[in-house]
């Protein structure tokens, strides 16, 4: 006959042991979790002081008049309201709309091929990492360089080939901004782009390709659509940078200002009127961090769908 | 190409691949023509880049004692935001990977918001507590406000490092008799230790070069490099010692690439800078 | 302490519980293993097999219940003051130690000297017979070589309680089979009490000296791998450990012995009962191993007649598909040399040579 109970032993605690031994345990776990927290201190502390508390104050001032410190809506009414404010807004999105699909187009071949040849990437590894390890500053330089009107190179070149009866001013001007801005664009584009289309399987294309398309409509009717949310990501991203640059319009600037940076920073620095500056920065970080997060959740939305290796 | 018959070279493919190629070549000349332009450039001297040109040192010779300050200025703070950042997010990410505490995600998010929000944004944002602090034109100021952009970019490389340490290397030093700070510090911490140690070089490269959340709250006696070389500029227009200072920044980016190239090996190289902010 | 001989420890479990919220992961359980023994937590995944390991080795906080070593009470101890050997299904040998560090992990938590690391080292490098290759790392090692130092590893500070969580899973079948027993040849020699987890019903039958069958979070039986095999207690046992035929049947005690109704008339001699088959008429499962179903002649008297279906030739044995007239389809297993030129659609006789009886689930 086979057992179905076991032995019992002689011998098992009383029941106030029995308890005694569950509160040591809930205890200790208690300890535990206070000492886990404890090691969460800093970081959050370290957060909270210099981004949590600013970016709060910030707001706080941005709803308070300059002289008085009472409670108002006017700094927001002056940023959209203001006529100029909002122009040169739609300038900085349109320079910075216009960037972003330019670097994107260009680049999106390159990452292409990047993606599917490694021995070429492997080569212009070093060219697409390096730059990102510079400050803009050194690409502002670069470009003052190459778009001077009398030194630089390009306008050398080209008055030298006959091209150009005299040199062109377009280095203090949107345009400089713009070439700045677009050689930022299609490095992030190049380095972002290559990991999404290296995410998507080529063998896809491949099927594609086995059913009788050719390759550059293999290419847009199977990697494309995939990548598309990658690509709107890698969007936002350069997107959100023009907007929020600063470096670039102050060191290229001209003498209408196209970027709405310039517009906060005198406020802030020049004209002392602090908390108009922080209205309109936020209004600023609404657009940016509204593009950013629209790009995550696209990305996270219908990213993975056949791009697993 | 699963084809027999090898495609034939028509007008039009051979255009498709002429016309590749030319894309191929003008693109990389575009990739590199601003380093390349500031090199040459510093060994000229002279804003007039010529090939080939001469090459002299001149300008490197006349780089000004208050650049190297800026320059050394700058590295201090970086190394020292970096190690600060690194030795907060260790403990840190492993309380919030193993802890299992409630509102592990909100902190998480938290600790991220320094990357979301614009550089421009925030470094404004910094003066309102860093005036009434007097943080502004301070090295602490700058090395306080490296260390919060460095501890949301370390804390992700943590928590993910962590995270994709399996959970049985603790519970087997547990089961032998490691309490929880022995199994950290012989078991998790060496394991981990080499992707903290590339974390690190990327957040050390992030700190040197950062400018928009610097510009507001730094000043002549806190001057990161990239301030300098960009006050300068507007203030005197390009000067071949601020180029040749730009090259020696360049120089330094090269060596940092084959710093992480050469540790990692480009594989994965190609897996990091591929992501979203490398 | 630095010896290396310790008796082995008796380990109390006692009405052990574990919920997650709404779900009961293992109901009460309790368990007396002796010194020195073998048991093996044998059931489907999902049946609380591991989570109880878990709860053994202070991973996992029981929500009531006691947890004894001998006389001392472990159940409220942190997992790293029960002194328990764990040994995991990936083996988690730490990567940047070597073989020898990873042995003496639980040496040096002890604070045992150079001298007794290495003499101890060098003690189970050779129980396990890996001697040698105390320098290697983990990853230069193979797979099944790698976890005798998981074994090594767990028994080297002689623990109170060797825990198993299904460690030969990631071996291929062959390798299995020898590890298998060598894991029970080292058990034996190091005369320490183990508990196994595993859900392969083979593996349990080969190395243990008790089984705990389980299911559901619930335990199904506890009895020695004959036990287990021979009289199943329960419908699930019946189905789990072995291959066995279950004929759908009623409880006939009208003729003072234990027999099977099967369909309206057919009534079968029942070999064994589980324990609560008592009730004339109850429902029952009628067992019958397929290794006790003799194929005869057709022309033989008092066999069932039956119709080969199908021959699954499986090397030294044959699986031979039956129509039994009045019980409906049978497996039976048989020697090769015994029924290998049995023609398909051959008629035959079977007897049944052994039997037993379970409750249906649900009486």
């Amino acid at each position: 006959m086979s057992d179905m109970t076991n032995t019992l032993s002689s011998g098992r605690s009383a029941p106030d042991e029995r308890d005694e031994g569950r509160r040591i345990s809930r205890r200790r776990l208690q300890r535990e979790k206070l000492f886990y927290r404890l090691l969460t201190l800093p970081a959050v502390g370290i957060v909270g002081l210099v981004a949590i508390v600013p970016l709060l104050l910030l707001f706080v001032g941005s709803l308070r008049e300059q002289r008085s410190g009472a409670f108002t809506l006017d700094n927001y009414i002056n940023t959209l309201g203001n006529g100029f404010f909002m122009r040169t807004l739609a300038t900085t999105i349109m320079m910075a709309g216009g960037v972003t699909i330019l670097s994107v187009l260009l680049a999106l071949p390159l990452a292409y091929l990047l993606a599917r040849r490694t021995m070429l990437r492997n080569i212009v590894m070093p060219i697409i990492t390096v730059p990102r390890m510079l400050p803009f500053v050194v690409i502002g330089y670069a470009m003052i360089l190459l778009l001077a009107p009398m030194t630089g190179v390009a306008n050398r070149v080209l008055m030298n080939l006959g091209i150009l009866q005299q040199p062109a001013f377009i280095l203090f001007d949107w345009p400089g901004q713009a070439i700045a801005f677009c050689y930022n664009g299609i490095v992030v584009a190049t380095a972002v782009l290559t990991g999404v289309l290296m995410s998507v399987d080529p063998q896809l294309e491949d099927a594609a390709v086995s059913m009788g398309a050719n390759r550059l409509r293999a290419f847009f009717s199977v990697t494309v659509p995939l990548a598309t949310p990658g690509i709107i990501a890698a969007g936002a991203l350069i997107f959100t940078s023009v907007v929020t640059a600063y470096a670039i319009p102050v060191m290229l600037n001209g003498r209408v200002p196209y970027m709405v940076s310039l517009l906060i920073s005198a406020n802030l620095l020049t004209l002392q009127q602090q908390n108009l500056a922080y209205a309109q920065a936020i209004v600023v970080s609404v657009l940016a961090i509204g593009v950013t997060t629209l790009g995550q959740i696209v990305l996270s939305r219908y990213g993975q769908r056949g791009g697993d290796r | 190409m699963s084809a027999t018959t090898r495609p034939r070279i028509t007008p039009s493919v051979f255009f498709g691949r002429a016309a590749l190629i030319v894309y191929l070549v003008i693109m990389l000349l575009w990739l590199t023509f601003p380093v390349v332009l500031v090199l040459l450039a510093s060994f000229q001297g002279t804003l007039e880049v010529s090939f080939p040109g001469e090459f002299n040192l001149d300008a490197y010779k006349t780089i000004p004692p208050a650049y190297w300050e800026a320059f050394w200025f700058t590295i201090r703070a970086a190394l020292l935001a970096t190690a600060i950042a690194i030795v907060v997010a260790i403990p840190a990410a492993w309380a919030m990977v193993r802890g299992k505490l409630a509102g592990r995600r909100a902190m998480s998010n938290l600790v991220l918001i320094p990357d979301v929000v614009p550089q421009l944004i925030l470094g404004i944002a910094l003066l309102t507590v860093f005036i009434p602090l007097r943080l502004s034109n301070s090295f602490i100021g700058v090395m306080l406000a490296l260390v919060a952009l460095s501890l949301s970019t370390g804390l992700r490389f943590t928590e993910a490092l962590l995270e994709g340490l399996p959970e049985e290397y603790e519970q087997a030093a547990q089961s032998l008799g490691a309490d929880k700070l022995t199994t950290f510090r012989l078991v998790v911490l060496p394991l981990i230790a080499p992707g903290v140690a590339i974390a690190a070089l990327f957040i050390f490269m992030q700190n040197l070069i950062t400018f928009e959340l610097l510009f507001f709250i730094s000043g002549p006696s806190a001057t990161p490099i990239a301030i300098r070389l960009f006050s300068d500029i507007i203030d005197r227009g390009v000067l071949p010692y601020a180029v040749a200072m730009a090259g020696i920044l360049v120089y330094v980016a090269i060596a940092f690439y084959t710093l992480v190239a050469v540790s990692l090996g480009p594989k994965y190289m190609a897996g990091s800078v591929m992501s979203r902010k490398g | 302490m630095n010896t290396s001989s310790n008796a082995a420890q008796p380990v109390h479990i006692d009405r052990v519980r574990k919920t997650f919220g709404e779900f009961v992961a293992v109901r009460e359980f309790t368990l007396d293993i002796a010194a020195g023994e073998f048991v093996t937590f044998l059931g489907p995944s999902g049946c609380g097999k591991s989570t109880t390991l878990k709860m053994l080795s202070g991973l996992l906080p029981q929500d009531s219940g006691e947890i004894r070593f001998g006389d001392r009470r472990i159940d409220m101890l942190p997992p790293n003051k029960r002194n328990v050997g764990l040994v995991f299904q990936n083996y988690a040998l730490f990567p940047h130690m070597s073989v020898a560090e990873n042995i003496a992990f639980g040496l040096r938590m002890r604070g045992w000297s150079r001298a007794d690391k290495e003499k101890r080292v060098a003690e189970l490098l050779q129980l396990v017979r890996l001697e040698g290759l105390g320098n290697r790392k983990p990853e230069q090692l193979s797979g099944g070589q790698q976890q005798r130092v998981a074994v090594a590893r767990a028994l080297a500070f002689n623990p109170d309680l060797v825990l198993l969580d299904e460690p030969l899973s990631n071996l291929d079948a062959k390798l299995r089979e020898q590890v298998r027993l060598d894991l029970r040849d080292i058990q034996r020699r190091a005369n320490q009490t183990t508990v196994f987890v595993t859900h392969d019903q083979v593996e349990a039958l080969v190395m243990s000296d008790r089984i705990v069958l389980m299911n559901k979070g619930g335990v199904e039986q506890v009895g020695s791998p004959y036990d287990l095999y021979a009289t199943p207690a329960t419908e699930f046992g019946a189905r789990f450990v072995g291959a066995n035929n279950l004929l759908a049947a009623k409880l006939d005690k009208s003729s003072g012995n234990a027999q099977a109704l099967i369909g309206a008339e057919t009534r079968l001699p029942i070999s064994t009962c589980a324990a609560g088959v008592d009730k004339d008429g109850m429902d029952i499962w009628y067992c019958i191993r397929p290794e006790h179903i003799a194929i005869r002649s057709a022309k033989e008297d008092g066999l069932f007649a039956a119709r080969v279906r199908d021959k699954i030739y499986q090397g030294t044995t044959v699986l031979v598909d039956l129509d039994v007239y009045g019980l409906g389809a049978i497996r039976a297993e048989r020697p090769a040399l015994e029924v290998g030129d049995l023609p398909m659609d051959a008629q035959v006789g079977i007897q049944i040579e052994r039997s037993h009886a379970v409750a249906q689930a649900g009486e």
